[in-house]
């Protein structure tokens, strides 16, 4: 089921109009896709973020209502791109890509891990590691998994999943090869590593304290300091 | 500590620090993070003391990743050197970091861990730093 938003169309373009829609409190977004010329659109900043806080998250379909003066019209959409501030949790940009009930897109779909407290490998004191978070699939939008599940309650320390261990849906098609590693259990640091590393610091400390020295010996020896008066 | 093996110039210019993190603002590859919050050059050895920090926290457990390496060498002049006669020597190596950077990721750790570690491993760097999560 599809999420209705609306948007009204931008005149304010570039950076400046991009600040201005900002300011009004909207985002600024695009609209194109499906051989259509690109609209440039402003949609209301709670409404975008309330459609990506769903289950769904980026693969949400979104019913986009486009309000241009009097006219008012619809279009099944995507998010295409999503910016956001590096810092604050603000949505700069949007791209909203137009797609057909019926024709096949290719999206990212997040992994997701199940079985994680009865695995033998971490409870074992191994480590998951993750090498695919997301996997490039295609399918009718209408079709789009919230995730692909994979059950790793029976991996041991060393053991690694792949991409054909996923739990795929039917009609869901995956793009990425079959024998990529998705996730694979990694034995616990060994102890000589620990006992290397304190080697390690301890020469970094030496270090220190060599590099520390001529300048402690200058001020015993009376010297003067750089920046300060002679004695 | 980290350095280049090959540094294509043995002296350069200071540079700005200016603006906000282009790239690298998420967790990429474990589960949390470790962002800038402010800009600064952060040395070799800071890294290498956060790096050890976190790790000595974790204990076996976990990995650790390090998304900044040192690559701008910062020259000095000897201390009671009278001005001029050219540029002092390259003394140590920093990367200018902005805010929003993710300097360190970790994973396969419990978050209450992780979240500790990256309070040790923040106490040794010159910067706010704050703790993300890979869905923020």
């Amino acid at each position: 089921m599809e999420l209705k938003i609306e948007a009204r169309t931008r005149d304010l373009t570039g950076k400046r109009g991009a600040r201005r829609t900002r300011a009004q409190g909207d985002v600024p977004a695009v609209l194109y896709g499906l051989g259509n010329e690109s609209r440039n659109l402003a949609v209301k900043k709670g409404d975008l973020w309330d459609a990506i806080q769903g289950e769904a998250g980026l693969n949400v379909l979104i019913d986009l209502w486009v309000v241009d003066g009097k006219e008012k019209d619809n279009q099944l959409v995507m998010i295409k791109e999503l910016q956001k501030h590096p810092l604050r949790e603000e949505i700069l940009h949007v791209d909203f890509l137009m797609v057909a009930r019926d024709e096949k897109i290719s999206m990212q779909v997040p992994v997701v891990i199940i079985g994680e407290e009865e695995s033998v490998g971490l409870k074992n004191g191994g480590t998951l590691q993750h090498n695919l978070w997301d996997v490039e699939v295609e399918c009718i939008p209408t079709r789009i998994p919230e995730g692909l599940s994979l059950d790793i309650s029976g991996l041991d320390i060393g053991d690694s999943l792949r991409v054909s261990d996923l739990d795929v849906p039917g009609e869901v098609e995956i793009l990425v090869g079959s024998e990529d590693v998705v996730v694979n259990i990694l034995a616990p640091r060994v102890i000589t590593e620990e006992v290397e590393e304190e080697k390690e610091l301890l020469e970094g400390e030496e270090e220190i304290e060599e590099g520390m020295a001529p300048a402690e010996e200058a001020a015993e020896e009376g010297a003067p300091q750089p920046g300060g008066e002679e004695r | 500590m980290l350095q280049p093996r090959k540094p294509p110039h043995r002296k350069v210019q200071r540079g700005r620090l200016k603006g906000k993190a282009k790239g690298g603002t998420s967790v990429h590859f474990g589960d949390y993070g470790l962002q800038a919050l402010e800009p600064h050059w952060i040395t070799a050895r800071q890294i290498e003391a956060a790096r050890v920090a976190m790790t000595r926290y974790i204990k076996r457990s976990g990995k650790v990743w390090i998304n900044i390496f040192p690559y701008k060498p910062i020259s000095k002049k000897p201390a009671e050197t009278r001005m001029g006669s050219g540029k002092g020597n390259p003394e140590f190596w920093v990367v200018p970091v902005k805010p929003g950077k993710v300097m360190f990721e970790l994973g396969g750790v419990s978050e209450p861990v992780a979240r500790e570690a990256m309070r040790l491993a923040a106490h040794k760097l010159p910067i706010k730093c704050r703790f993300i999560t890979r869905h923020e």
